[in-house]
């Protein structure tokens, strides 16, 4: 069966641990996250050209692929950071906008971050992974009427005050002690 | 078998609103990334995390229930969010081996 005709049946294979390391460089503020397969993450700071980068945060997650059982098309998420969900901190985002209206019909839209690309501009999943992300996701869903909409990170209106659920283990342990 | 089944057998209340579902199975993880990879539509989580990312992880992949062992306390915008989503989250006094341990004996395995 061709992959254009396919009903794909999507499973995730090649999903490996790791962590998303955020770094920066303490000269000129430049942000760079990446994944990291090490047992703990890398916090030594090293120089990159004119950079001085220094670690900032880890957070644990998964890298994946998806595999269709029928075609055997493997779409690759290497480039997928985290999955998160709109918190409406800002009230005209185009991400908060669709997922209020959405949830409406019980649509529960996500956004896909992706790792910067070589060159520094936010990175995107293409048409390809973004369906197959959908396909994968929907075709878990039981409830009915229920179904999960991805969306591209970037339909976030400002990165830097977002204030999203971003899906990976970190934060996760509540501040009140007597929890 | 429903979550109100369940909840007559073994020892949980729901501390939202109750969205009766079939269960299929279940996990025990206090990762939002094993769900992404293992959890299934249907399944009852687990877990001690009490995070608004637990209802975001579950909404995800259509978990049934969410239940919070050892009587941990769940913020009030946590139970809000659940209801959004119609995600039941359950409370039982018990750790989650006790409780695994009765609901597995109950016929809910991993791939129910």
């Amino acid at each position: 069966m061709s992959a254009n005709t396919c009903e794909h049946v999507w499973k995730i294979i090649d999903a490996k641990d790791g962590f998303i390391i955020t770094e920066k460089c303490f000269h000129c503020n430049d942000l760079r996250e990446y994944f990291a397969r090490e047992l703990t993450p890398p916090k030594e700071e090293y120089r990159e050209g004119p950079h001085y980068y220094n670690f900032m945060a880890g957070a644990q997650t998964i890298q994946f692929n998806l595999f269709c059982e029928k075609c055997g098309t493997v779409v690759s998420l290497r480039n997928l950071m985290a999955i998160m969900q709109c918190e409406h901190c800002i009230a005209d985002c185009p991400l908060n906008l669709i997922s209020q209206s959405a949830a409406e019909q019980k649509i529960w839209a996500y956004g896909a971050l992706c790792y910067a690309t070589p060159d520094g501009k936010e990175g995107t999943l293409n048409i390809e992974q973004l369906k197959a992300l959908n396909e994968f996701f929907n075709a878990r869903i039981r409830s009915a009427g229920k179904k999960i909409l991805i969306l591209p990170g970037f339909f976030r209106a400002d990165p830097a005050k977002c204030e999203a659920i971003i899906l990976t283990d970190v934060g996760m342990l509540p501040e009140d002690e007597d929890n | 078998m429903t979550i109100a089944e369940l909840m007559k057998k073994v020892s949980m209340t729901p501390m939202n609103k109750l969205f009766d579902k079939d269960i299929t199975g279940g996990l025990v993880t206090d990762m939002v990334s094993d769900v992404m990879k293992t959890g299934q539509a249907g399944h009852l989580w687990v877990t001690v995390q009490t995070n608004k990312k637990v209802i975001a992880a579950a909404n995800l992949v259509d978990i049934a229930a969410v239940v919070i062992t050892q009587g941990k306390k769940v913020d009030a915008d946590v139970l809000e969010a659940a209801d959004k989503v119609e995600i039941t989250i359950l409370s039982t006094p018990m750790a989650s081996w006790d409780f695994v341990g009765q609901t597995y004996a109950l016929g809910l395995h991993s791939e129910s």
